[in-house]
């Protein structure tokens, strides 16, 4: 009898481990605030890899020259939170802090890459730069990339999660 | 008197040569069946139980292949599966699997080692879960952080049902994605070794040497990886090789300490055959020419990490430690005594290399690496004729035989004509072979006699 309790609670562990990863993108998705990014064209043979596509946006590498930031010296894997402003259809970083930002604004949280202290350029990665799409399915995508858009939910810790990807407006579903 | 387990071809010379004294009158038929009836149980318990592990294998390998089908099948129709459904998919697997597997070797206990087999496939659909709801919900979060969550969510599976083959998978996991934080995102991982600890305490819990052997170089490795990261250079592999060898000899010390001891005596094996290889593999690599430049131009050009002389000291510390205890523990036994005595010399050994080897020149350190090789391939085989284990010859030779063709290569490739390099060469290494393995052939069939006789 007790084996059995230990074993249905090891079980029931493994489930919670499988509902937190969910939730916590589940959470985003649903509170977070839609916003719409405008995609970068990356290098052809990187964008297709295997069943995903990867994305690259406007956000992913940032001129200092021209976007403040509260220090100009960035380590390698640190987080920072990129202050997010609409411009017309899409979000364009503002500027980039080390804390997170207070009083509502919106940010949203990235973790620092690389960053060129000569040209100033700092490249940062959200946690959404893949996209999942069926096998074979990617050429469509990547036939169209100049004109791809992502809906991003970013909630009011920074996180973010992928809603979609639209072409010309309209969403990508895959049959 | 505890029997002890006897080879299947040695009963069938028994047989044979029981049959023989027969013939010959030195016994009569009464004492033919008394002496095969004494073995004979050993057999057929020998054959019940490899048939027991047939099952256990093949049952093991059907659950890999349902995982594998189960996975290939979401595949397939991934993208016409409304997302609740794929959920519901993935949960509902895992649990049907858990609690079938559990009812059939726990509950109604009929078909205990398909049940087992099927709780490994739960752990498996439990890792493929991970992947398939990042999938789903496209999270690109830190990757080796998937596999570390697979590892440690199947590990209180290992300790309820002390299965053994979810300890492996768990014991691999952890490895793999130790390799992927450090290879892809430099970093040290030092919660690795809380977590290696954990699987070596389980392994001992569950009597597994299988399960520690695997478990072991995943510590090498990692320090190797460290070791690279700290240096930032392909350039450190020197550094690598040397502080390896100190931790193979750390192993082996551990090895031959839990021989004193009644109860740990049985994992012996694992530290001592582990210990051994990471000793033997790193002192080969370092032995080569190659490296007495890259070390020269290390010291001139950079500093040595800090990682490398605070790990190198403690391994080395250890290892110096293991061998006092158990110089200490086990005085009286010549056996430990050589044991002991063979390691304090080599980590002396290691330990002069380590922190003077940039001091010794191109040509001292060549030499001196390859004298420490080839002194410690000779005493590790003396030592194994001389304690009787089988195992120490067999890695001896087989090292001595790699450090042969090694030097061969690295003294005589630009001396001699290709073609001439190649004949002498295949010559040696047949002739040289040959009679190397009849002499080890003789002198394990010896050891295998005189340990019977006894």
């Amino acid at each position: 009898m007790r084996r059995k309790l230990w074993f249905t609670l090891a079980v029931v562990l493994q489930i919670i481990v499988l509902v937190v990863m969910i939730g916590m993108k589940w959470s985003t998705l649903a509170y977070g605030t839609k916003i719409l990014l405008k995609t970068k064209p990356v290098d052809p043979w990187d964008l297709f890899r295997g069943d995903y596509v990867v994305l690259n946006y406007d956000l992913s590498d940032l001129n200092l020259k021209t976007i403040p930031a509260d220090i100009s010296d960035f380590k390698n894997n640190e987080t920072v939170y990129v202050v997010l402003k609409q411009q017309g259809r899409y979000w364009v970083a503002d500027s980039v802090s080390h804390t997170r930002p207070s009083g509502g604004t919106l940010a949203i949280k990235g973790v620092v890459i690389y960053y060129n202290s000569g040209d100033k350029v700092l490249n940062l990665q959200y946690g959404i730069e893949s996209y999942f799409v069926p096998q074979d399915q990617g050429r469509t995508i990547e036939k169209e990339r100049s004109s791809l858009e992502a809906e991003v939910s970013v909630d009011s810790s920074g996180n973010s999660a992928l809603v979609g990807l639209f072409i010309q407006g309209k969403e990508v579903k895959f049959q | 008197m505890t029997r002890q387990r006897v080879p299947g071809k040695w009963l069938q010379w028994l047989e044979s040569e029981v049959a023989a004294w027969r013939n010959e009158g030195l016994i009569d038929d009464g004492q033919v069946g008394t002496i095969l009836n004494r073995y004979t149980a050993m057999r057929e318990n020998d054959e019940a139980e490899r048939g027991g592990k047939l099952v256990t294998v093949l049952a093991v390998l059907g659950a890999l292949l349902v995982g594998v089908g189960v996975i290939t099948f979401f595949a397939a129709n991934w993208q016409v599966i409304p997302k609740w459904v794929k959920v519901s998919l993935v949960f509902g697997s895992i649990v049907v699997s858990y609690a079938v597997g559990y009812y059939l070797a726990f509950e109604k206990q009929n078909y205990p080692r398909v049940g087992r087999a099927i709780i490994f496939l739960g752990s498996i659909l439990y890792g493929a879960g991970i992947w398939l709801v990042a999938q789903i919900f496209h999270i690109n979060a830190h990757y080796p952080d998937g596999v570390l969550f697979w590892a440690i969510g199947i590990v209180p599976i290992v300790v309820v049902c002390s299965s053994l083959s979810i300890l492996i998978e768990a014991s691999l996991l952890l490895t793999l994605a130790t390799i992927l934080e450090q290879t892809g995102f430099q970093n040290s991982n030092y919660m690795y070794l809380p977590l290696m600890a954990v699987i070596i305490i389980l392994s001992y819990r569950l009597k597994s040497r299988l399960a520690v052997g695997l478990t072991l170089p995943g510590m090498a490795v990692w320090l190797a990886i460290n070791t690279a990261i700290s240096f930032k250079s392909s350039e450190a592999i020197v550094y690598i090789g040397i502080v390896n060898m100190a931790l193979g000899l750390l192993f082996y010390g551990l090895g031959c300490l839990q021989k004193t001891a009644e109860r740990l005596a049985v994992m012996k094996t694992p530290f001592q055959i582990v210990g051994l290889l990471v000793f033997f593999l790193s002192s080969f690599i370092v032995s080569f020419k190659w490296f007495s430049y890259s070390q020269e131009s290390f010291i001139r050009t950079f500093t040595v990490s800090p990682f490398f002389t605070t790990s190198f000291s403690i391994v080395a510390l250890l290892a110096f430690g293991s061998s006092v205890l158990l110089l200490r523990r086990d005085r009286a036994k010549k056996e430990s005594f050589r044991e002991a005595v063979f390691m304090l010399i080599v980590v002396a050994a290691v330990s002069v290399v380590a922190f003077t080897g940039f001091l010794m020149g191109r040509t001292g350190f060549v030499a001196y690496t390859n004298i420490l090789l080839f002194a410690s391939v000779v005493a590790v085989i003396v030592m194994g004729y001389v304690n009787k284990e089988p195992v120490l010859i067999n890695f001896g030779l087989i090292f001595f035989v790699l450090d042969v063709i090694a030097r061969y290569f690295d003294f005589f490739w630009d001396m001699l004509d290709k073609s001439v390099f190649f004949i002498v060469g295949g010559l040696l290494l047949l002739i040289g072979g040959t009679i190397l393995e009849r002499r080890r052939r003789k002198i394990v069939q010896e050891m295998k006699v005189k340990n019977y006789a006894a």
